[in-house]
């Protein structure tokens, strides 16, 4: 359960991160492929204010939030006047500038060894992980909400017009390189508040947490959900990260020689999430025209579908092995025995489903019987 | 003045894979005008069809040389004609065709580790003999790298811009409409140019690997460089992306004697951004 609410706790992270690049791709078209690099500064910074200095949580985060801020202007400051090319290889090559510098200031980050650990901000038993989630859970919906008031606004409507043409946007008076300065330093500041509120997650910190792979994770969370969507970010994270590291890696029957591949199969499937997404649906899962109720409705929709489904399924499994059991039980010959063996093998993959399945028949009578 | 030579030295010896990979690249760019991360994937596969040949089949190095190059050549041009021509069909946007190629290189990788694990795998190097010039230690097999890439660079230098080959593909790059019309056929020569830089990248990570060893990252370890080097170049030029080539192998040689390899890397990354600010809007 612990490590569910870890999950659960990064799944959020991961919708936050993707909520601020949607602000600054969908609706700026600022390709930042530095994701990594902002989120683990401030981390880093958040580890090092709290472990070598000593800072309480409150001071060290400000501080972060500040490190990130200064680092993101300067980095706008150098790239936002570059086409789309330019500023993603600069926002990469910042990254790797950062993921360097941890590994190489050992007398500030530690370096490969590592550094730890930093504290949550109030420590109440058991239950410190389930409070922190929670406020975990305000922050991304406050940037959610922020995000769907943005879209509605007319900020919102400026933002789009410098993303589709720069030039027009200009000419009619707008500031274009200081709307663009604003946000995105204010979006990549969100990334380094997303950083420094996982640092407590992590409690150790290593250089390897830094990889272009958390970039391309949220990216293509936010491709597949539909980037100009103001629900795109967290559909995506919810189908990605949701999918593989908690459902599959929680709850899927996995051996132990297989769950060494399942990292790099997450990865090989999202390679192929993307390619598809990109060829066959470019602007994602999302159209930008849908309004957002009508997206929770239907997610609210094909969740009932889907628990009815996995109910429907987990009745008849119940229901046709504990028939099989009964056969394989009551014919007891030799003739049957290498299926009856099979039969019992096959409850016992199941077994831990049946009673729960058992339980949940009863309040679902209706809908069982009108579909036989 | 030792100082000097040393770093000039062992930057051309060491920045060999890296000419390659940075001309290759700067082909595909010049020609069709994205970054294709996915070329990254190419230099990786060359290292693994060389070690098809060396490791697992027996062969000389010197002979899987060739096999492997063409077989990454052929990867290259799969990767343009099922997925790269039919996006550019389909009209999608030169910032969205990058995040596509990032896309299909974590294809190409991880569906490379999950077939053949994330080990490291070692070549086996050719014997090798010591040579002394001007004061500075080099292996054989460094000096006949050096001498194939020159080859190599030479020649397509020479095809580039003095046949008529070379003539078509400018003249595609530069204005595909015009192209078209004088009848130049834009499928035939992209696929040509789609091989000849998946060779080039497929040598890069041949020598890359038989320098030091092969493993899945080793590609994407050399992309971000490989695109630096060839945007500082003067993306479009192959003239550019070999001269910025040696010019960013003898500048981490020289920062490496005087620091550390990660400090080389970091303030080349950074000359790059301060590059890229100076020139402006325009990167091409």
């Amino acid at each position: 359960m612990a490590y569910l609410i870890f999950s659960l706790s990064l799944l959020l992270i991961y919708v936050g991160l993707a909520l601020a690049l949607h602000i600054q791709f969908g609706l700026l078209g600022i390709p930042n492929f530095g994701v990594v690099g902002f989120w683990g500064l401030g981390m880093y910074a958040m580890g090092v204010f709290q472990v070598q200095l000593d800072l309480s949580f409150v001071d060290a985060i400000v501080l972060s939030v500040a490190c990130v801020a200064a680092a993101s202007w300067v980095i706008g400051r150098l790239v936002l006047r570059l086409d789309a090319q330019g500023i993603l290889c600069a926002t990469i090559a910042f990254s790797a500038i950062v993921a360097l510098l941890i590994v190489t200031e050992k007398w500030m980050t530690m370096g490969v060894v590592g550094l730890g650990t930093i504290k949550y901000p109030v420590r109440i038993g058991g239950a410190t992980e389930y409070l922190y989630f929670l406020f975990l859970v305000a922050v991304v919906a406050a940037l959610q909400l922020f995000t769907l008031r943005l879209h509605k606004s007319t900020t919102g409507r400026l933002l789009l017009a410098i993303r589709d043409n720069e030039e027009v946007a200009a000419s009619l008076g707008k500031d274009t390189y200081a709307v663009k300065t604003f946000w995105f330093v204010g979006t990549c500041t969100a990334m380094g508040l997303l950083g420094a509120l996982s640092a407590p997650l992590n409690q150790f910190l290593t250089p390897n947490m830094i990889v272009p792979s958390v970039t391309f994770a949220v990216w293509i969370a936010l491709v597949l959900g539909g980037k100009e969507h103001s629900l795109g970010a967290v559909v995506g994270v919810f189908i990605t990260f949701g999918i593989f590291d908690i459902l599959i890696e929680t709850y899927a029957p996995v051996t132990p020689e297989l769950a060494v591949y399942v990292p790099n199969f997450k990865l090989f499937v999202y390679g192929l999430l993307l390619v598809g997404v990109l060829m066959f649906k470019p602007v994602g899962l999302l159209d930008p025209g849908l309004p957002p109720e009508a997206v929770i409705s239907r997610a609210t929709d094909g969740v009932q579908t889907g628990v009815a489904l996995g109910r429907r399924f987990l009745g008849q499994t119940a229901a046709a092995s504990r028939a099989l059991w009964g056969k394989g039980g009551t014919d007891g010959g030799g003739r049957r025995a290498p299926e009856a063996g099979t039969a019992v093998a096959s409850t016992a993959e199941t077994g831990a489903r049946v009673p729960q399945a058992d339980s949940t028949t009863p309040t679902t009578d209706p809908t069982p019987e009108k579909s036989s | 003045m030792s100082f000097a030579v040393d770093s000039l030295f062992i930057g051309i010896l060491q920045a060999s894979p890296l000419i390659l990979a940075a001309i290759g690249f700067t082909l595909i760019y010049y020609l069709n005008g994205f970054i294709n991360f996915a070329y990254g994937e190419g230099i990786t596969f060359g290292a693994y069809f060389a070690s098809l040949f060396n490791v697992a089949f027996g062969l000389s190095f010197y002979i899987s040389i060739v096999p492997a190059a063409i077989l990454s050549g052929l990867l290259s041009v799969a990767t343009y004609l099922f997925v790269f021509r039919p996006a550019m069909q389909r009209g999608i946007k030169p910032s969205e065709l990058i995040i596509l190629s990032v896309g299909l290189s974590f294809v190409l990788r991880y569906g490379l580790i999950l077939f053949v694990g994330a080990e490291n795998v070692y070549l086996d190097e050719p014997p090798i003999e010591f040579f002394n010039l001007i004061g500075v230690g080099a292996t054989s097999l460094q000096l006949i790298a050096l001498i194939l890439v020159a080859a190599f660079a030479f020649n397509l230098y020479w095809i580039i811009y003095h046949t008529g080959f070379g003539e078509k593909v400018r003249g595609l790059a530069d204005n595909p409409e015009l192209a078209r019309v004088c009848g130049i056929n834009p499928h035939e020569i992209s696929v040509k140019v789609w091989f000849v830089a998946g060779a080039a990248a497929g040598l890069a990570g041949i020598f890359q690997g038989v320098f030091a060893l092969v493993n899945p990252l080793m590609g994407w370890n050399l992309i971000l460089i490989t695109v630096m080097v060839s945007i500082i170049g003067g993306v479009g030029s192959v003239r550019g992306a070999l001269v910025a080539a040696v010019v960013a192998g003898i500048l981490t040689a020289a920062i490496t004697l005087l620091t550390k390899p990660l400090y080389a890397e970091v303030a080349l990354l950074m000359a790059f951004i301060l590059i890229l600010w100076r020139r402006g809007a325009r990167v091409v």
